[in-house]
């Protein structure tokens, strides 16, 4: 794949979507309503382990969602591919509209969906220099030497995601981007993770990181330090903060998980506890990495505050949830984050060694998971290149440690500082397809910190 | 579909020593979910696609694509060779195509009764009527009940010779109860998330069978909501087949797999606590566990005749009287590690490549009724139904948690507890193994969600368990 063929790809894909728009919308009946949602990529995975190339191919997928609403709002969703032809597409779109019709006949009325009702336009292209197929492997192992186990993928391409409905929003977001995300190990097991990612590929910049990589392994050869379980003073790098923001994501954030009084920030809102003052968190969609609009068309504000200065401000809200319980919605069709930021402070980075004093440096997490969900409670692991430290000097690798803490600690008392820089974590999950979005998120120390195991 | 592919296939230029695979995979899949007598879905998605699969110089590159006319294909195959070309120079192992063996055949899951003979209107139906059932007690906020069912079909054809075909049909329900009372909440489910899935049609959706689920769920519930908090304490835990489901998925299955432990996921899912040389060796837990990797259970899951690779699935034990006998790989884990493995090397879809994967994880049953099993705990916790899990990236150190469990004294179960939790160590939590339950306790569930693989992969997998007791076992509760 390069890239004039991955603009013809988009091309072409634009012609169909529009003229499909338009064949279905015509074709509606009084009352009806269209949803017409549509997902393409073209994706190089490369994946390596122990510095060289286990599996190598190109994914080229389109997809299109229907959602149709009747005149007695029984609703029907219809997801297909959308490879098809110019030629196709009449037959392709009656097709369709019989299909949801039918499915939809058949369900009851919906009190709670949402009508398209007002019609917001946007158009954002993102383009990039990536790497060919060719180049890809070079520059993935071409730096390396023999004795840098990295581990990882590599995955680059273009990502289409576009909108219409039948009140006559459009939106379209591409965006030609890649990212490296790996980890480099040495014999003994202990890791540094590390990543690269972007929209232009610069091989200085990438090797940039392995040299960092490489540094940050030299701490982790030093002897295992084995702690016993108990609370520990801990600084947490921004991607381990990122884990346990991105939690929140789990049901915690939902307008309609407070409704219903199933949110361990129902506490919050009920005054019941804290978050700290130093703890502000927003959806910025003005950091460039998701689409404004969501796949049910929903356009969110550029900006949604969610905690200021430890105060809860709001939560994500659907416009189902919105009708359901008479809200206001802010654009959030699955009221979970999708381009969070968290406000940074004082610390420099430069000092959290310093700060953190005796206690853990703690690069990232794993496996996070509510271990009592109405009680704020997270259980995890530490992974990587977490280390212990003492009088602000890194002495070598833990064994690694699980916490279980709650939010309201982590983010309430016992944070006592944010750091002033705050670090971009792009979103590097590829279940089904590849995602968009990403965080960005300064790093916290904390006073105490529960280990159990 | 499979004229097409042989189509393609024939009209490849294929050198000596190279090798091609294609493989078409469609899934048809439709999902409904009701809350409080509310539709919240009503959803069919269908994803049809290739993959196609190029072996060059010992290295498989692919290409997948959607687009099923002869041209587009070719095309794809043409990619999947560059991919192929381009990784072999600097390539982590040679493989040759005896990893893709010629298999030829079919299968087919088992139905006693088409999905289809239940039209939409009646799921919906359903789905409303659980849900209203669960809703009529007042300590009950909200009420959700969902129906999944998936047919799949899959065509595979070689260079080789390889042909064979695959259909799936796969029903999953899940039903789940809030409730509220006095600031306490709590949930239930009919056996955790989405654990109520099984291969099979429409004899897996009885009426009266769900509705004593749904009573069930919302009765428990309600034992929840007035429930004491889980103790503090090390005591004898007894696990029900629910909740053995996550506890061999994450402490047996995950740590077997062969591409774990030769590090190809330690990026991502990560790695296995167990190593090359432990297997035929290391004594993995009490004598008492013996556990089969078993892709033949009719109705379980995770059942199929051939992997993605094109490799006959069969019965095979992973750990027998406690001792570790073979791994969860496929041929090319096999000849790298020199480890004998299983028909594992599965992709979750037509757009991502086949890699080590669990299929069916079984405990084999032993001998003791589940009465004979509490009456001989003098105290101790049984625990049902998973909510929580979380383990390391070398699946040693786990935490889980469940919905539901009752306390055993002098050999009864007594008071229901919630917020019931238990940690543990893998190496050391097995060989704590103390009883397994007969025949008859034996329950059978599985997962669409389990996750792993760089681009990652969700598959289904299925477990079947017995009820087991380990002794000395970390219990606690909630948050004070």
């Amino acid at each position: 794949m390069n890239i004039s063929q991955s603009m013809v790809f988009e091309e072409n894909l634009q012609a169909l979507f529009h003229s499909l728009s338009e064949k279905m919308f015509s074709r509606l009946k009084n009352g009806e309503h269209l949803r017409l949602s549509l997902y393409a990529e073209q994706t190089q995975f490369t994946r390596m382990s122990g510095g060289r190339v286990r599996q190598n191919g190109l994914v080229e997928d389109m997809g299109l969602s229907v959602q149709f609403i009747s005149p007695k709002q029984s609703v029907a969703d219809l997801s297909v591919s959308f490879a098809v032809s110019h030629d196709e597409l009449p037959a392709f779109a009656e097709r369709l509209l019989g299909k949801v019709r039918e499915q939809a006949e058949a369900a009851p009325q919906d009190p709670f969906v949402s009508l398209p009702d007002v019609a917001h336009k946007s158009e954002v292209r993102h383009k990039g220099q990536l790497l060919s197929a060719d180049q890809a492997v070079d520059a993935l192992s071409g730096g390396l030497s023999a004795e840098d186990d990295l581990v990882g993928i590599y995955a680059g391409g273009r990502n289409v995601v576009a909108y219409a409905d039948s009140a006559g929003s459009n939106h379209w977001f591409s965006s030609e981007s890649f990212f490296v995300d790996y980890s480099l190990w040495l014999k003994s097991g202990r890791a540094v993770k590390s990543g690269y990612a972007g929209r232009d590929w610069n091989q200085a910049s990438f090797l940039k990181t392995v040299d960092t990589a490489r540094e940050n392994l030299r701490v982790l050869s030093r002897p295992v330090k084995i702690l016993n379980p108990g609370h520990y003073r801990v600084f947490l790098a921004p991607s381990a903060a990122s884990d346990l923001v991105h939690l929140l994501s789990w049901g915690a954030l939902s307008e309609g998980a407070l409704q219903r009084n199933d949110s361990p920030l129902c506490a919050l809102r009920r005054g019941e506890k804290q978050f700290s003052p130093l703890f502000s968190l927003r959806e910025n969609y003005q950091l460039g990495l998701a689409p404004r609009f969501s796949s049910d068309g929903e356009f969110s504000p550029e900006v949604v505050p969610l905690f200021e200065k430890g105060r809860f401000v709001q939560a994500l809200c659907s416009a189902r949830t919105a009708k359901e319980y008479g809200l206001q919605g802010n654009g959030s069709a699955l009221e979970g984050l999708r381009s969070p930021d968290l406000s940074v402070g004082e610390l420099a980075m430069s000092d959290c060694l310093k700060e953190l004093g005796t206690g853990l440096y703690l690069s990232d997490l794993h496996y996070l998971n509510w271990s009592d969900m109405m009680g704020g409670r997270i259980t995890g692991m530490t992974r990587y290149g977490c280390v212990w430290v003492e009088n602000g000097v890194p002495q070598g690798p833990i064994q690694d440690m699980r916490f279980d803490e709650t939010i309201f600690r982590c983010f309430g008392s016992e944070l006592l500082s944010v750091t002033r820089e705050a670090q971009l974590i792009p979103d590097t999950s590829t279940y089904g397809s590849r995602s968009m979005g990403g965080a960005r998120i300064p790093g916290m120390l904390l006073g105490d910190f529960k280990f159990t195991l | 579909m499979e004229q097409q592919l042989k189509k393609v296939l024939s009209q490849l230029s294929i050198a000596d020593g190279e090798w091609v695979g294609l493989r078409y995979h469609s899934e048809n899949s439709n999902r409904y979910e009701v809350r409080n007598g509310h539709p919240e879905e009503n959803s069919n998605s269908v994803s049809s696609g290739v993959m196609i699969e190029w072996l060059v110089d010992g290295q498989f590159g692919y290409a997948a694509t959607p687009r099923l006319d002869e041209k587009s294909l070719l095309q794809a195959a043409a990619q999947a060779r560059i991919y192929a070309a381009t990784a072999a120079r600097r390539a982590l192992f040679r493989f040759d195509k005896t990893c893709r063996p010629p298999s030829r055949g079919s299968y087919s899951t088992r139905v006693r009764a088409a999905f289809s003979e239940l039209p939409v209107g009646e799921r919906l139906q359903l789905l409303t009527h659980l849900t209203e059932r669960m809703k009529k007690v007042p300590a009950v906020t909200t009420s959700r009940a969902s129906l999944h069912h998936v047919s799949t079909e899959t065509v595979y054809v070689s260079s080789n010779g390889a042909c064979f075909e695959q259909d799936l049909s796969l029903v999953s329900v899940s039903m789940e109860a809030v409730g509220e009372h006095g600031g306490i909440v709590q949930k239930r489910s009919n056996h955790g998330l989405s654990a109520y899935s099984y291969q099979g049609g429409m004899e897996h959706v009885f009426l009266e069978d769900l509705r004593l689920q749904a009573d069930k769920v919302v009765e428990q519930l309600q034992e929840l909501l007035i429930a004491e908090d889980c103790p503090n304490e090390t005591t004898t835990l007894v696990l029900a087949p629910d909740q053995m489901m996550l506890q061999i998925h994450e402490s047996i299955g995950h740590p077997l797999e062969l591409d774990r432990i030769l590090g190809d996921e330690r990026n991502y899912a990560g790695s296995s606590f167990v190593r090359i040389e432990d297997f035929g060796k290391l004594q993995y837990g009490s004598e008492l566990l013996n556990v089969t990797f078993d892709p033949t259970v009719a109705h379980e899951f995770a059942s199929y005749a051939f992997d993605d690779a094109g490799v006959p699935a069969k019965r095979e034990y992973l750990i027998e009287k406690g001792v570790l006998k073979r791994g969860l790989g496929s041929l090319e884990s096999q000849i790298r590690s020199k480890v004998a493995g299983v028909a594992n090397q599965r992709a979750s879809s037509w757009n991502r490549p086949p890699i080590d994967r669990m299929a069916n994880i079984n405990v084999e049953h032993g001998t003791t009724s589940f009465a004979d099993m509490i009456a001989g705990i003098e105290r101790g916790v049984y625990m049902e139904s998973n909510r929580s899990w979380s383990i390391d990236d070398y699946r040693n150190k786990f935490q889980f948690g469940c919905e539901y469990a009752r306390a055993i004294e002098n050999g009864k179960l007594g008071r229901v507890l919630k917020n019931p939790n238990y940690r543990g160590i893998t190496s050391d939590f097995w060989k704590k193994l103390v009883s397994v339950g007969d025949p008859s306790s034996v329950g059978v569930f599985g997962t669409p969600y389990c996750g792993k693989g760089e681009p990652n992969q969700s598959i289904r997998v299925g477990h079947a368990s017995p009820v087991c007791a380990f002794s000395g076992v970390e219990v606690f509760g909630g948050v004070v």
